[in-house]
This record gives structure tokens, C-alpha cells and sequence, in this order.
């Protein structure tokens, strides 16, 4: 660069320079004033934040704890509750079955029902063989019973049909409301 | 005394850069977080009003439906109180028309078979030796099921060689909280 413009800038007067001058010191009147103000911001904030965070003490009180507490203890327990009524089950209304599906000329002399299994062993005693094959038939038709096994027979004294059955339950049988 | 225009530009420029880089821009940083945080504590203290806003709510539904709650508290106590279970057993046997011959707690424990959440539901499980005749086993077992309290048969077996009164054996489920 030539060294005679340094020379001319630093002699002469330019009205430019004077515009730069007042602009770069408006900028720094500009830059305290912002600092000023942020830093006012700032304490304002500080004291929302202050008042923000005592609100927050005032919420969460003891008894609210203990309030909320108790709504949770419920509402667990209600869950359980509805869960427990949804699996119950009615054992009578499988009495109810074996009562209605049992003929008349056929009488049952053990009974065992376990709920884990679904599972019913009977013993007995029929009329005739043909009372108890026709016994079995309808067992067999019920749509509550899903399979039939273990099936023996043999004559019995007093000419009676002495059986044993096992007789496995639909689920549907426990909770099927019954009318008995 | 007159001033040397382009070095007090320059002297200005350089201090207002140096004012804005240590001064202005931390101050600027420190209103933004105290800005954040302040809409955060703002917003935590609105969800917490509302959440125990909605608790109140939630508890006065509750005092109201009082006669709902206490046939849940009926139905799934507490208090196992093993005593009082023995006691309503016999005497239901008993009003049924069944002498009780042996009654003894063959579980007690708890359960998370049924149940998922944390707080767990106590399985308690009774075997029973009676004797009576069919109608009143069951009147019995009709009796337990319509109880307030949740009951389940698990497994009953009885036999007789020659009519009533028959042996039955029992297992009965019931649960507490």
C-alpha cells in the first residue's frame, strides 16, 4: 500500500470517518446498555426462579403424599381385584354338569375333581351295560367335556355294571354361569 | 486535545469486540439457561399441580364410591388373620349341614402367578375333611362362592360304598392382600 494514503487519512478530513467514528461509538454505548440489561434480566430471572422453586414446595405437601399414597394403594389393589374376579372359578357349576348329564339308572359312588387339571375321575355303578354306554354317549355329547378316558367296566355284585371314567373339563365350565 | 479519528475507531471497535466476547456474550448465555430453567421449574410446578389436582380428584371419587371399596377390601383383606378364616369355614361348613372332621393351612404364601405388578396377592389354601350328604356340599360350596370374600374349590373328592353321609375332602383357595 502506498504510504502517501496513510499520510492523506491521518491529515485530511473525510466526513465518512466522522460517520464511522459516531456508529463505532453507538456500538459501544449499544454493548454496555445490552450488558446492562442482561444483567438486570438475569436477577429478575433469578428471582422467578427463586419464587418458581418455593411454589414447587408448596406442591408434594405430606398430606398430598399421603393422599397419593392411598389412590395408588387402591388402584393396585383394584387391579388385582379385577384380575382375581376375571380367573375365578365356580367348581359348582361342574357339579351342576355331572348332576344334569347323569341318567337316571346310573350312580356314582367316588368323585374326584381337581380344578388345576380340569379333571374328574368317577366311579360307579349302572343299571346294565347298555345304561352305562348310553351314559357315556352323553357325556360324550357335552359340550363341556372334552374328552373321555380310562374307561373300565365289569360286572359288580347284584348284576350291576361297576365303572370307572375320567372325564376331562373345558375351561368354559368354571366360569360359565350356571342356572342351575 | 483532539483525537486521532482512525485509532479511536479503531480503539472503539476493538474494545465493543472485546465487551461483547467477555462481557455481553457470557451475561447473554447465563439468560438463556436462567430462561430454560425457569420455564422448566415452571413447567415441573405445573405438572405437579395437576398431578395432585387430578390425586384430590381421583381420592374424593373414591370417598364416594366407599360401599365399592369396602366389598374389595372384603373380598381381598388385608389382614390374612388365618383365625377368623378357620372360624368362618367351620361355621359356613356348619350351617351348610357338614361336621368338619380336620381343617388344616396347607399354603401360605405369595402369588405373582395371576398378578404382574410389584405389590403381590398371598395365596392361602385350606384342605378340609367333612362329612355329609350331597345337597349340603353343596350349599356349602354355593355358600363360599357368593361370599364377599373371593373363595375357590380347587379339588373335592368324596366317596361312599353305601349312601350318605359321604367323606369329602376339600381344597379351598382364598386370597389376601
Amino acid at each position: 500500500m502506498d504510504v502517501s494514503v496513510i499520510s492523506q487519512i491521518k491529515t485530511k478530513k473525510f466526513w465518512w470517518m466522522d460517520v464511522i467514528f459516531y456508529f463505532a461509538t453507538s456500538l459501544l454505548v449499544a454493548t454496555v446498555f445490552c450488558y446492562f440489561i442482561f444483567s438486570a434480566k438475569n436477577n429478575f430471572l433469578k428471582d422467578d426462579i427463586k419464587k418458581a422453586e418455593e411454589g414447587l414446595k408448596t406442591v408434594g405437601t405430606e398430606q398430598q403424599k399421603a393422599t397419593e399414597k392411598s389412590v395408588v394403594g387402591y388402584r393396585d389393589k383394584i387391579n388385582k381385584f379385577t384380575e382375581l374376579l376375571k380367573n375365578h372359578d365356580l367348581t359348582s357349576n361342574a357339579f351342576a354338569l355331572i348332576k344334569s348329564q347323569t341318567m337316571p339308572n346310573v350312580w356314582f359312588k367316588q368323585f374326584s375333581l381337581d380344578r388345576k387339571n380340569n379333571a374328574v375321575q368317577l366311579s360307579g355303578e349302572a343299571d346294565s351295560a347298555d345304561a352305562l354306554s348310553r351314559q357315556i354317549l352323553v357325556f360324550e355329547k357335552s359340550k363341556y367335556i372334552k374328552t373321555i378316558g380310562n374307561l373300565n367296566s365289569s360286572l359288580g355284585s347284584s348284576a350291576r355294571v361297576d365303572f370307572n371314567v375320567n372325564i376331562s373339563l373345558q375351561d368354559s365350565i368354571f366360569t360359565y354361569l350356571s342356572t342351575k | 486535545m483532539s483525537i486521532d479519528r482512525p485509532i479511536a475507531i479503531a480503539l472503539i471497535i476493538v474494545i465493543t469486540v472485546l465487551l461483547i466476547f467477555f462481557f455481553v456474550l457470557p451475561e447473554y448465555n447465563k439468560f438463556s439457561q436462567l430462561r430454560q430453567s425457569l420455564a422448566e421449574k415452571l413447567g415441573e410446578y405445573d405438572a405437579q399441580h395437576d398431578y395432585y389436582a387430578a390425586i384430590d380428584k381421583i381420592a374424593l371419587d373414591l370417598q364416594d364410591k366407599k360401599a365399592e371399596l369396602t366389598k374389595i377390601d372384603n373380598a381381598l383383606p388385608q389382614d390374612a388373620s388365618l383365625g377368623s378364616l378357620m372360624y368362618y369355614l367351620q361355621k359356613t361348613a356348619k350351617s351348610s349341614g357338614l361336621i368338619t372332621k380336620s381343617l388344616f393351612l396347607s399354603k401360605a404364601a405369595a402369588s405373582t402367578a395371576k398378578t404382574e405388578s410389584t405389590n403381590t396377592v398371598k395365596e392361602i389354601i385350606f384342605s378340609m375333611d367333612a362329612t355329609g350328604d350331597y345337597p349340603s356340599l353343596q350349599s356349602f360350596i354355593s355358600t363360599l362362592e357368593k361370599s364377599a370374600r373371593i373363595f375357590e374349590v380347587n379339588r373335592i373328592s368324596f366317596s361312599s360304598s353305601a349312601g350318605p353321609p359321604f367323606n369329602f375332602n376339600l381344597q379351598i383357595k382364598t386370597q389376601s392382600y
